[in-house]
């Protein structure tokens, strides 16, 4: 039994392991993407509890993955969490419009990351 | 004639297939031992890897015993880990960084780092300060800040951006006299480190508000607007509204939308001047409109006739009616 199912998309390989096994220790049942096409053809067919999505990534950024999930049906309320080095506000007012639930800035705690998606996934259940 | 032209021909020829021939060797040779090189880096970093991240996501009492592991690795794996544990500062905050520093500290790397500061090659003096501000102890503090005045525009630039990820108040007033005639810091890294240190020296940022060189007089006050530093918003009105540059005037006009209270009003009501330069008035009328006190919008409401087409626009874009502005009054 697992706490949920998670997506982690994000283009740097350690990191998108760091999260992926960080999460996986906790209870979540996870999957990695390393860009953002491929995360979201995985966010759009596989039924994910929440999603942590980096910002800057090649091809497709976070926040278009983010757009395209928010205007798919089946995603439109799927929470998710963006995970970036960008720290201006405006940076925040875009994530935050785009649709996130919650926006972290690298350097990131592991330990309050892990504290934010049960959160936010507490909140999406009740 | 016709047997040295083939003689010549052939020994041409022969040179030829040789070089080519050493050539392809060298290439493949080259080739090989990149693929080892590349083989041996994946091989140790299959085994670093797993201890690495082991302790970034460890909680509590796991943190202990998997630093324990990581420190204890060979020295034969001990760069990898190195390289792998200094990437993933940029990414990852917390206790668990804070343990690994420990580690870093325990296997020399801040000591190599610290040696490394005074190498003769300007690439290594600058990896050193990355490193050191990668580790972001303390004890770095004393390489950086001789690294401040070293001859590279390069290493002094990496310097002062690895002083900020060490976060000392007390290197305000080191940072900001970094900015000096001659040392081509850029003040953008400056700014940057200083907002990074999250917590700045006051004292230190009023100097900088007197100081002689423009740039320190605007970085200290870009600062103090951006950290909301409070204390020194006085000194910003005071001071900056008055300095002889008119960009530091412009820049502290428009701190004071952040930093200003009632009190800065009719500062920013004397920056609106006509004898005053057109820029400055128009980015003191600009955050005298974004303030809520009716002395600000009294004052507006007589800038709405200006001559000056940007500062009547924000007079009357702050002021819609004459009515309000006057019963404000």
């Amino acid at each position: 039994m697992t706490l949920g199912k998670v997506l982690v998309v994000d283009d740097n390989h350690d990191i998108c392991d760091l999260l992926a096994l960080k999460l996986t220790n906790a209870g979540f049942d996870v999957t990695q993407a390393n860009d953002g096409i491929t995360g979201l053809e995985l966010g759009l067919n596989g039924s994910f509890d929440l999603v942590v999505l980096d910002v800057m990534m090649p091809g497709m950024s976070g926040i278009d993955v983010l757009r395209r999930l928010r205007d798919a049906e089946q995603t439109a309320t799927t929470p998710v969490l963006l995970l970036t080095a960008k720290t201006q506000e405006r940076d925040v007012e875009s994530g935050f419009g785009a649709g996130a639930g919650e926006y972290m800035t690298k350097p990131f705690s592991p330990r309050e990351l892990l504290v934010r998606v049960k959160a936010m996934l507490a909140r999406s259940q009740s | 004639m016709v047997t040295l032209s083939w003689s010549v021909l052939i020994g041409t020829l022969v040179v030829l297939v040789v070089c080519c021939t050493a050539l392809l060797v060298a290439t493949v040779a080259v080739r090989l031992s990149r693929a080892r090189r590349a083989r041996r880096h994946d091989e140790r970093t299959a085994q670093v890897k797993p201890l690495v991240l082991e302790v970034l996501t460890a909680e509590d009492e796991e943190v202990a015993p998997a630093c324990e592991a990581v420190a204890a690795l060979p020295d034969t794996l001990w760069p990898t880990a190195e390289t792998f544990v200094l990437a993933a500062f940029d990414s990852v905050r917390g206790e668990v960084r804070d343990a690994l520093v420990q580690v870093l500290i325990q296997r020399g790397t801040l000591e190599r780092a610290l040696a490394a500061t005074q190498s003769r090659s300007a690439v290594r003096r600058a990896r050193a300060a990355e490193v050191i501000g990668l580790v972001g102890h303390v004890s770095g503090r004393r390489g950086l800040v001789r690294l401040l005045s070293d001859p590279n525009i390069e290493v002094r630039t990496v310097a002062a951006r690895a002083l900020g990820q060490i976060g000392d108040p007390h290197l305000t007033s080191i940072l900001l006299d970094s900015l000096r005639p001659g040392s081509d810091v850029p003040p953008s890294v400056v700014g940057t480190a200083l907002l990074g240190s999250g917590e700045t020296d006051t004292a230190a940022l009023e100097a900088g508000l007197a100081a002689d060189d423009e740039v320190v007089r605007l970085t200290a006050i870009a600062v103090s607007a951006e950290l909301l530093v409070l204390a020194t918003a006085r000194a910003v009105a005071d001071r900056g509204l008055t300095d002889p540059s008119v960009t530091v005037r412009v820049q502290a006009a428009r701190a004071l939308a952040r930093l200003g209270g009632a009190w800065a009003v009719p500062a920013l009501a004397a920056a609106t001047d006509p004898t005053e330069a057109s820029v400055v008035r128009v980015a003191a009328t600009r955050t005298l409109g974004e303030m809520p006190f009716p002395p600000a919008r009294a004052h507006l409401a007589l800038l709405r006739d200006d001559e000056d087409p940007d500062v009547r626009r924000l007079a009357t874009a702050a002021t819609p009616s004459r009515e309000t502005a006057g019963g404000d009054r």
